[in-house]
């Protein structure tokens, strides 16, 4: 079965619960989605293994070859070719794309691609687990392009079990996440912002029909409730996690509360009888 | 006159961006304007309560759309399509407009020429009153494509509306992380604040947030927000910021009444005390937001 854990809202405790889950369940192979800011590795320990680049086409153009249409420019809707009416075009790397439109239509075919390097996929062990990190390179705005190379190579691993730790948002990282997942698990908070974001995840996990439930993690720290939200999309709440300043404080230093917090570690083992029961 | 522009960023979600965003806006005297570029997570109306005086509907880019009359799943846009977002099922093209990112290759290969472009509603952009300033916030439809889009958008609203009304500041929410909206929300603003907590998590992705304001040069400062979780690693923090030179415009602490305030819907102007007006102050100082 491949979880994903996604919030709507960030810092509800998507990482805290996945490590949770994972230290629970060894033989799952943990993946961190979160490219842009992969943490899953601090609370699960001690990475060992191997650093691939993750890249992306851009173009150049071979200034001999080119001769000064302009049709590159005009083809190009990311705007990342200047052409002034003559000479040889500009290309701005920054907006490029890599979408491989404008090599198609250069008549003199002047248009040659270029490996460019977007991220790197971390791949190994952390902490004794099967262990896959996508990491955007700080500048670059490719997250979905090394999302998706990291779900690829994690294909190639042994284990059909997967827990991947997503993004926040409901933008197009959290769906390039989901769009692997059989479930969704759901991690929000009782406040009016981990509802509003809640609200938005829950419209997508319906949208994309994955089935999903809820974990109300730090209950007690606000009195939202999410019993309409639950009805309204069906969904049911597996679990609940109190809000522990010993937890936080455990969670913050890059310890798993798993492995620090009794009640966290029942809880957790309860969350993994309920996934299975409900969705395996 | 020219409008100064602050970002609140974090890297990390959940360090308190929009509280300190509504909190900060309620100290500042000057006229201003407020901008919630989380726009797939907005929550900064839920702090100001917005009288809605308009709303638009917001566009990406055209994509791509198949007519399957006359497709014959031949799989050739499929095999030219970069993002993975044509698909063909039950020998037909599919597109997946969650990942279409509107480059027109598939128009260009295919065959039958069955491949259009159509515009669709990606989501809504919204003009509200509040007692603080006008706010520009918008949503984003669920799993959407054209965050850093929108956002550009809602900022040039935003600084539309400065301009003809003689604000003097545009304070804007950002996004969490460092992809296209975060450097969306910050490319050409005046000054970054980093807000971040003490956590090992939050350190980490505190140094990509401060890199990436390097690189598109915008000047930062951090705050450290809910500093007496763990003082150990805020002396770490002020550390590395120390060594780095990244100045810290204050600390704010973790006190349950700020939690309760935000949890019934109100700015915790109060609850933050001191911390605030000189944290606004240190803002303002080393943004250079005064003149």
């Amino acid at each position: 079965m491949k979880i994903a854990v996604a919030s709507g809202k960030g810092g509800t405790g998507k990482t805290s619960i996945s490590a949770s889950l994972l230290l629970a369940r060894p033989n799952v192979l943990a993946i961190d989605l979160d490219v842009e800011e992969p943490n899953l590795n601090i609370l699960l320990g001690g990475f060992e293994g191997h650093v691939m680049a993750v890249t992306m086409p851009i173009v150049r153009i071979e200034g001999r070859k080119c001769i000064s249409c302009g049709k590159c420019s005009e083809a190009c809707v990311y705007g990342a070719i200047a052409w002034l009416g003559g000479g040889i075009p500009v290309i701005n790397e920054s907006l490029c794309r890599g979408c491989g439109l404008c090599p198609r239509v250069c008549p003199p075919e002047a248009i040659y691609e270029v490996d460019h390097r977007v991220g790197e996929i971390r791949s190994g062990t952390c902490g004794g687990i099967s262990f896959l990190e996508g990491r955007l390179q700080v500048g670059s705005v490719n997250t979905v392009r090394v999302i998706e190379e990291t779900v690829k190579k994690a294909e190639s691993f042994d284990e059909t079990d997967w827990l991947m730790d997503c993004p926040p948002g409901t933008a197009c990282p959290v769906a390039a996440s989901l769009r692997h997942a059989d479930m969704a698990l759901l991690v929000t908070e009782p406040t009016p912002f981990g509802r509003s974001d809640l609200e938005g995840m829950l419209e997508m996990t319906a949208d994309m029909r994955i089935p999903t439930a809820l974990v109300i993690n730090k209950t007690g720290m606000g009195e939202v409730l999410f019993d309409d939200l639950c009805r309204r999309f069906n969904v049911d709440t597996l679990a609940s996690y109190p809000f522990s300043r010993s937890v936080a404080k455990s969670g913050a230093l890059g310890e798993s509360p798993f492995k620090t917090d009794a009640e966290w570690a029942k809880t957790t083992r309860y969350l993994w009888s309920e996934i299975e029961r409900r969705f395996s | 006159m020219k409008i100064r522009e602050v970002v609140i960023i974090s890297g990390k979600g959940g360090t308190g961006k929009t509280t300190l965003t509504a909190s900060l806006a309620s100290v500042g005297g000057e006229r201003k304007i407020l901008a919630d570029a989380d726009v797939d997570a907005p929550n900064l109306a839920l702090l100001l309560h917005p009288q809605e005086t308009g709303r638009q509907p917001f566009f990406g880019m055209p994509i791509a759309e198949v007519d399957h009359e006359r497709c014959t799943g031949c799989g050739i846009c499929e095999k030219a399509c970069r993002y993975n977002a044509i698909h063909v099922q039950d020998r037909k093209a599919v597109v997946d407009e969650g990942f279409c990112e509107g480059c027109r290759v598939c128009l260009h290969v295919c065959p039958e020429q069955c491949i259009s472009l159509k515009t669709i509603e990606r989501g809504t952009v919204r003009r509200g009153d509040t007692a603080l300033g006008p706010l520009w916030h918008a949503r984003l439809s669920p799993g959407g494509e054209n965050t850093g889009l929108m956002v550009a958008l809602l900022r040039k609203e935003a600084r539309k509306e400065a301009e003809a009304s003689g604000a003097s500041l545009l304070i804007t929410d950002g996004p969490p992380g460092i992809g296209c909206p975060v450097t969306s929300s910050v490319t050409g603003a005046d000054f970054a604040v980093i807000v971040t907590e003490p956590s090992r998590s939050a350190l980490s992705d505190l140094r990509r947030a401060a890199a990436l304001c390097g690189i598109l040069a915008v000047p930062f400062g951090i705050v450290i927000n809910r500093w007496n979780l763990s003082e150990e690693l805020t002396e770490t923090i002020k550390e590395t910021c120390g060594n780095e030179g990244w100045p810290v415009l204050g600390t704010i602490p973790f006190e349950e009444k700020i939690a309760e305030a935000v949890g019934a819907g109100r700015i915790p102007t109060e609850e933050m005390g001191e911390a605030l007006p000189e944290l606004w102050h240190g803002i303002q100082k080393t943004g250079r937001l005064k003149r």
